[in-house]
């Protein structure tokens, strides 16, 4: 191989290593600029660069994107298509959102080391995004999640920050030895490490006898892996500790890019590899068939169930969102579920899920930045903190009221649609025995319990009476973030056909190998 | 060899215990090492020689070394365990949750039918090994190289505002 066949590479790869060069640089920056500018000075710099960096790789993004072009290396271990260039458009949106939130409010002191961790942990969902292999996709959760752990905990004086920070740090060690062991049986029994494999092998299988009680035990041992990284229930636990003691802009990484790569991870290794032994879920279940199928709805509806309702008795703005995180879990793998008696997916499943998870991811990075901006005259973040906060701050209580609308799924935001997909999607897998008319009627009904907590917070915000009427001022760069992500979440929203119908022909919304 | 294997793996097994049930972190930690070495053990007993010394090196020797110095940096880490008592009040839950993986992956591993081992078994040259790392694996590898960085920063980020509003209470 010579220097003009590494060229193409380097333009597939761009995004990575200008990323990988931004996070360094960070460090760099901190240890030069220690001396010289102090602590706030500082965070603006470099806060700004890494802006500036993040915009350049937006841009990059957008030509992928555009070229339509596709690459593969090493069986899967990085796949860029234009569709996975899409997602990590989103992704850097919202670790952008985050940036811009941390701009003003210092709370590290090692600011350079700061936003070096948000990079790398953006670098880890870029791999993972691009991740078509099982050793590929071990590595880039790590790198997306070690970063947050130490971001979860960064908050240094706060108690309950370190708190969380440990007991993300220990969940999240748990969920990756579960994935691990399950990846260890699933390539043990298959000899496959990349899912295009894994799926043929799948295939092969069917007529031999099927893959046997050890593959299968690998995928469950996979899926409760990915339950934590998702924040589902029963794998749930770490989320609300971890959302209350991150700092409000590390939270907003934790509920927005992260997830959504979680979820779309989750869909290429359910929907992608493991599809020949998915099973079904139609109808009752004494007519369900063995697969992973079975499980991922009684994740489903525990993460419906609990989110939803655990949602309601929150007093905290932070752990509310975590809770409402489970929640939307719980609505995205309704849609992983979405598969014929013969196990074919609905056409309109994977790119549902897709729309989903970008929508969810946006909406929530706006909804952090929003109580981001409220919190600045707050005492807190509990729900008493926000008493009649739109008098004080108009502008970003607008914001979030439109966000929250979005996420409790309200016409005409993108957040309506990113439901009506999944639970069409949902109904249109078995359309004519409405076999999973039962999950899509209860997600329904838990979803009408989360307009009611949605509402409940906005009423805090705009109907409650506030104690104290000094208004809150909102930064210029924070107020820009917000109406870039209200224009995207409504703007996606009025275009929701077309944004499917371009996911569609992307091509490899699953896998690049159709 | 079948013999050496059962006795290795109590050992593993009881250093493993150990490990978990101590109060004292640094006899944990002993414990830990203790069982990285059985694990070791386990490898050369199964010929895979490669994993064996990979794992003498790295866990025996590299990563045992890590936690004890972070346990002997780390404030009062060796009286940490005294105050609470390591098994608290989620025991019998954790135990129970234990028990229930433990069934299934051991049912899963009993049902298993275990192909015959090629003969001779495939020997994976160390430098095919290295190879691989730079051509097919090599975004993984490099990957894997910014992961480290990101831990090593990230471990940092943690310890080091510890120590120094330590530094200022005093």
């Amino acid at each position: 191989m010579n220097l003009s066949d590494l060229l193409p590479l380097l333009r597939f790869l761009a995004p990575e290593i200008l990323l990988s060069a931004l996070a360094l640089g960070a460090l760099l920056g901190e240890a030069a600029l220690s001396r010289l500018l102090g602590v706030e000075k500082r965070q603006n710099l470099l806060g700004w660069l890494a802006l500036l960096g993040l915009g350049a790789c937006l841009v990059i993004l957008g030509d992928q994107a555009a070229r339509g072009e596709t690459l593969a290396l090493g069986r899967g271990a990085f796949v860029a298509s234009p569709f996975n260039a899409l997602l990590k458009t989103a992704a850097t949106l919202a670790v952008m959102a985050s940036v811009t939130m941390g701009l003003r409010a210092p709370f590290v002191r090692h600011v350079g080391e700061n936003y070096a961790l948000v990079l790398f942990s953006l670098l880890g969902m870029f791999f993972l995004l691009s991740a078509e292999s099982l050793l590929m996709i071990f590595v880039a959760l790590e790198l997306t999640s070690l970063p947050l752990y130490a971001l979860a905990a960064s908050q240094k004086g706060a108690r309950r920050s370190i708190e969380g920070g440990l007991k993300y740090l220990l969940f999240g060690g748990l969920s990756a030895a579960f994935l691990l062991f399950g990846i260890s049986y699933v390539y043990g029994m298959s000899g496959q490490g990349s899912l295009a494999g894994l799926r043929d092998w799948l295939v092969a299988q069917r007529t031999a006898g099927g893959p046997g009680f050890l593959f299968l035990t690998g995928v469950c041992l996979m899926i409760v892996g990915l339950g934590f990284k998702i924040a589902a229930a029963p794998f749930h636990l770490w989320a609300p500790d971890a959302y209350e003691g991150a700092p409000l802009p590390a939270a907003a990484i934790l509920a927005s890019a992260s997830k959504l790569a979680g979820i779309v991870v989750a869909a290429r290794l359910l929907l992608g590899a493991f599809l020949p032994v998915a099973g079904n879920v139609l109808g009752s279940p004494l007519s369900w068939h063995a697969g992973w199928s079975p499980a991922v709805a009684a994740l489903a509806v525990a993460s419906l169930t609990v989110g939803n309702l655990a949602a309601l008795a929150q007093r905290n703005a932070k752990r509310f969102m975590a809770y409402s995180s489970v929640a939307h879990a719980g609505n995205v793998l309704v849609a992983f579920l979405a598969l014929d008696a013969s196990g074919r997916p609905a056409a309109l499943a994977a790119p549902a899920i897709a729309y989903y998870a970008v929508i969810y991811a946006l909406t929530n990075a706006g909804v952090f930045a929003a109580i981001h901006a409220l919190a600045w005259g707050a005492r807190g973040d509990d729900f008493a903190d926000f008493r009649g906060a739109a008098r004080r701050a108009p502008f970003p209580a607008f914001f979030l009221l439109i966000f929250l609308l979005s996420l409790a799924g309200v016409p005409p935001m993108a957040g309506f649609f990113g439901k009506l997909f999944l639970f069409m999607a949902a109904l249109q897998a078995d359309a004519t025995h409405w076999g999973l008319a039962w999950l899509v009627a209860y997600a329904l009904a838990m979803n009408v319990v989360a307009l009611g907590y949605y509402l409940r917070f906005a009423r805090v915000l705009w109907v409650e009476p506030a104690e104290d009427l000094r208004p809150i001022s909102t930064p210029l760069e924070l107020r820009v973030a917000l109406v870039a992500l209200a224009l995207l979440v409504l703007g996606l929203g009025v275009f929701p056909s077309s944004c499917l119908a371009a996911f569609r022909t992307m091509g490899g919304v699953l896998l690049l190998r159709g | 060899m079948r013999t050496a294997f059962i006795l290795i793996t109590f050992w593993t097994l009881a250093s493993g215990l150990l490990a978990i049930s101590r109060r004292n972190m640094i006899h944990c930690a002993l414990a830990l090492i203790s069982f990285f070495a059985g694990i070791a053990a386990l490898l050369f007993t199964l010929s895979a020689d490669f994993l064996g010394a990979v794992q003498l090196l790295i866990y025996v020797g590299a990563i045992s070394v890590l936690i004890l110095f972070a346990l002997l940096v780390t404030h009062d880490a060796s009286r940490l365990g005294d105050r609470g008592a390591p098994f608290s009040r989620g025991k019998w839950s954790g135990w129970m949750l234990s028990a229930l993986v433990f069934v299934v992956l051991g049912f899963g591993l009993h049902r298993v039918a275990v192909p015959p081992p090629p003969d001779p078994a495939p020997a994976l040259p160390v430098a095919e090994i290295g190879r691989l790392l730079v051509t097919r694996h090599a975004v993984p590898f490099l990957a894997m190289a910014l992961l480290l960085t990101a831990a090593l920063v990230g471990s940092a980020l943690v310890a080091i505002e510890e120590s120094s509003e330590h530094a200022r209470k005093e």
